[in-house]
């Protein structure tokens, strides 16, 4: 089944790609050329004649498409065309406002224009609803984080954001969905090891393993948590030697952005992605896609946007910076879920744990409904006692029920030679002399008694040793389960000490500045 | 405190600087339920094992928790507490019951009523101070007063 799904999403995947190339495969080739154009400017390798007929050349193969008239403007910029810039701009503005703005507000930056590319920041903020933000907003904010833009935008962005962050966790019914969608993306980061082989008396012996299989996996979450958190935030993080090449970066994921049209099927191909990486497993694929459903609507709000950006910056493509940035602003809300989560874990702890026989000695038909409670196992001689006395009783049984059979009609009838030859010897003894028979009588009931009885007794010392073997066990797990979940449970403190000293202006770095800046 | 100058603006908390927004729906009231619990009101638990041998004043604590919660309405209130009880060594934990206005300290082997039976476990974690239990929901209030919430 699960190997006719990865076959299945194999050959989807390669289908997808085909006609992603099919149809979007023309603005690939716009995207490479608006780097291209402005790093061949720089070298001044390329006659401006051939720019241009390039660009115009990319206006009429991809209609509809902004970053080709905006390519147009570009170039009647550089070759001082200021009418034939300023239709294409218009041309742009139309078709694409806001990456328009924000193109030329990186290009401006690129060459140093600080005024023009004040404006054009003023233009693409003002379009801008937290409600439903953009995915270019991730690349103003790797912008804004890796000190690319001038400190005046850095500065007024990171006031708006403060605003925006408040005014939405102001309100209770987005700060309450934020909470449950952090609480999915928290846990479900996590891969949680099966437990069996851990605890493997308890497995066999304990009526509680359900419980305790789930608390022991689950509060796994706190490590590798705190791990996954720890290592971004002590990731290396190199800044471009120069700041043509971070904002040619940016530029780049600016225009390789995928269109709003290109979404469904970029969704099918991620989808696909994630289906081969699961082995085909249908259930776990839709768990991961439903993590990741927001990345592919075109709007989000700006909590969702930054919680992306924390969780998924590979799929955003986010520096470690912004990452960083992210849990910043949303830290408060982070470490309430968590400890909304580590709460959580541990109500799911069992308070009592019970032990039931051991399965070879219910094959024997003994002692079956024997129950013992523990907590944390310090009770063992208690056990073993219980144990041992449950044994003793349920053997007695066993014994009155061998001897209810003997004496049953069928039995006797049925070893009917046997009773008469046996009651005909012990009469004739008896007619012979009384005092001898009635004692060899008594004495060959004592003795058959004894016979008979004795498997039993030999059966219930032979396993004695097996017993007792298997509640020490059996307790030794308990104390390990206890002491392991204890362990584990005290790492819950690891996230919240990671973040709460991360503070938003502290993650703004200021590469590119020739003097040093103090952000306030 | 004193009379808003504005008639149906709600005063600032002086000790907070909270704004006590009259409470309108059923997520204001969690994320006000949500809000750290005051220094008085966590002192009311520790206090709780000291107190209790030499005099103790069952209405005094009742009061406090009201006073706690004063803006809530009755019914969306807690139904009871429960909490470690330092004791002695046989001692588990405490139950205080709203309803029936009692404190009980348990004993290991003692049973819980139903409705306080899923706070035990909680109520034994070091971390917190008391567990604090809805008629939906329980709420764990930590040593520092921040509060997680576990739902059924």
């Amino acid at each position: 089944m699960e190997r006719d799904e990865l076959q299945l999403a194999e050959i989807k995947l390669v289908r997808v790609r085909q006609e992603l190339e099919q149809k979007y495969g023309h603005y690939d080739q716009v995207r490479r050329t608006a780097t291209g154009i402005l790093q061949a400017i720089d070298l001044s390798l390329v006659r401006s004649s051939i720019v241009k007929s390039v660009t115009e050349e990319m206006m009429i193969t991809t209609p509809k498409y902004w970053l080709a008239p905006a390519l147009v403007a570009l170039t009647g910029w550089l070759n001082d065309q200021q009418d034939l810039a300023e239709r294409a701009l218009e041309e742009a503005m139309r078709r694409n406002s806001k990456k328009t703005s924000l193109f030329f507000a990186l290009v401006s930056r690129r060459y140093n224009r600080q005024v023009a590319c004040r404006q054009w920041f003023q233009h693409y903020f003002q379009e801008i609803n937290p409600m439903e933000v953009d995915r270019d907003m991730v690349m103003v904010i790797d912008g804004i984080t890796n000190g690319v833009f001038p400190l005046s935008i850095t500065t007024a962005f990171t006031d708006q954001s403060t605003i925006w962050k408040n005014e939405l966790t102001s309100n209770v019914e987005l700060k309450t969905a934020e909470r449950e969608e952090w609480r999915d993306a928290l846990f479900q980061r996590i891969e949680y090891p099966l437990m069996d082989e851990k605890y493997p008396y308890l497995v066999k012996n304990s009526l509680t393993w359900d419980k305790i299989s789930y608390s022991a996996q689950i509060v796994q979450y706190h490590e590798e948590i705190g791990n996954y958190l720890g290592s971004v935030l002590k990731q290396d993080i190199e800044p471009s030697p120069q700041v043509e090449v971070a904002i040619d970066n940016l530029l780049e994921k600016l225009v390789f952005q995928y269109e709003d049209n290109e979404l469904s099927l970029r969704q099918e191909e991620r989808k696909m992605q994630i289906l081969i990486e699961e082995e085909g497993d249908m259930e776990k694929t839709d768990k991961r896609m439903e993590g990741e459903k927001e990345l592919f609507s075109s709007t989000q709000n700006y909590l969702e946007l930054l919680r992306n950006m924390a969780m998924y910056p590979e799929t955003l493509q986010v520096s470690p910076l912004t990452q960083r940035f992210a849990l910043a602003v949303l830290k408060n809300v982070v470490i309430e879920t968590h400890s909304d989560l580590a709460t959580s874990i541990r109500k799911q702890v069992p308070m009592e744990i019970h032990i039931t026989t051991p399965n070879k000695i219910r094959e024997i038909d003994l002692m079956k409904d024997w129950v013992f409670e523990t907590r944390d196992g310090s009770n063992m001689e208690e056990c073993k006692k219980s144990m041992q006395e449950a044994l003793k009783k349920s053997n007695k049984e066993r014994i009155k029920e061998m001897w209810k059979v003997r004496f049953s009609k069928e039995y006797l009838n049925h070893n009917k030679i046997k009773a008469i030859l046996i009651a005909a010897l012990s009469a004739g003894v008896f007619f012979y002399s009384p005092l001898m028979g009635g004692i060899g009588v008594l004495a060959g009931a004592i003795f058959y008694k004894w016979l008979r009885e004795k498997p039993f007794y030999d059966q219930l010392k032979e396993i004695d040793p097996y017993i007792q073997s298997e509640v020490e066990a059996t307790m030794a797990d308990i104390v390990d389960y206890r002491h392991n979940f204890d362990k584990a449970d005290e790492k819950a403190e690891q996230l919240p000490t990671l973040l709460r000293p991360l503070y938003v202006k502290e993650m703004l770095q200021r590469n590119y500045d020739k003097a040093r800046v103090i952000v306030r | 405190m004193r009379r808003p100058i504005i008639p149906g603006l709600k005063e600032r908390e002086q000790a907070n600087n909270l704004v006590t927004r009259p409470i309108t729906s059923a997520l204001e009231l969690q994320e006000r339920l949500r809000r750290e619990r005051t220094n008085s009101y966590l002192k009311l638990f520790s206090e709780l094992d000291t107190k209790s041998k030499i005099h103790f004043n069952i209405d005094s604590v009742m009061e406090k928790i009201e006073q706690e919660f004063a803006d809530i309405p009755i019914t969306e209130q807690l139904i009871g507490i429960v909490a470690k009880c330092y004791l002695e060594d046989g001692y588990d934990v405490h139950l205080l019951d709203r309803n029936q206005k009692i404190i009980r300290h348990l004993k290991k082997t003692d049973a819980l009523p139903e409705v306080f039976d899923k706070a035990r476990g909680l109520a034994l974690h070091s971390q917190y101070a008391c567990i604090e239990v809805y008629a939906d929901c329980i709420r764990a209030v930590s040593v520092n007063g921040d509060v997680s919430v576990v739902k059924e």
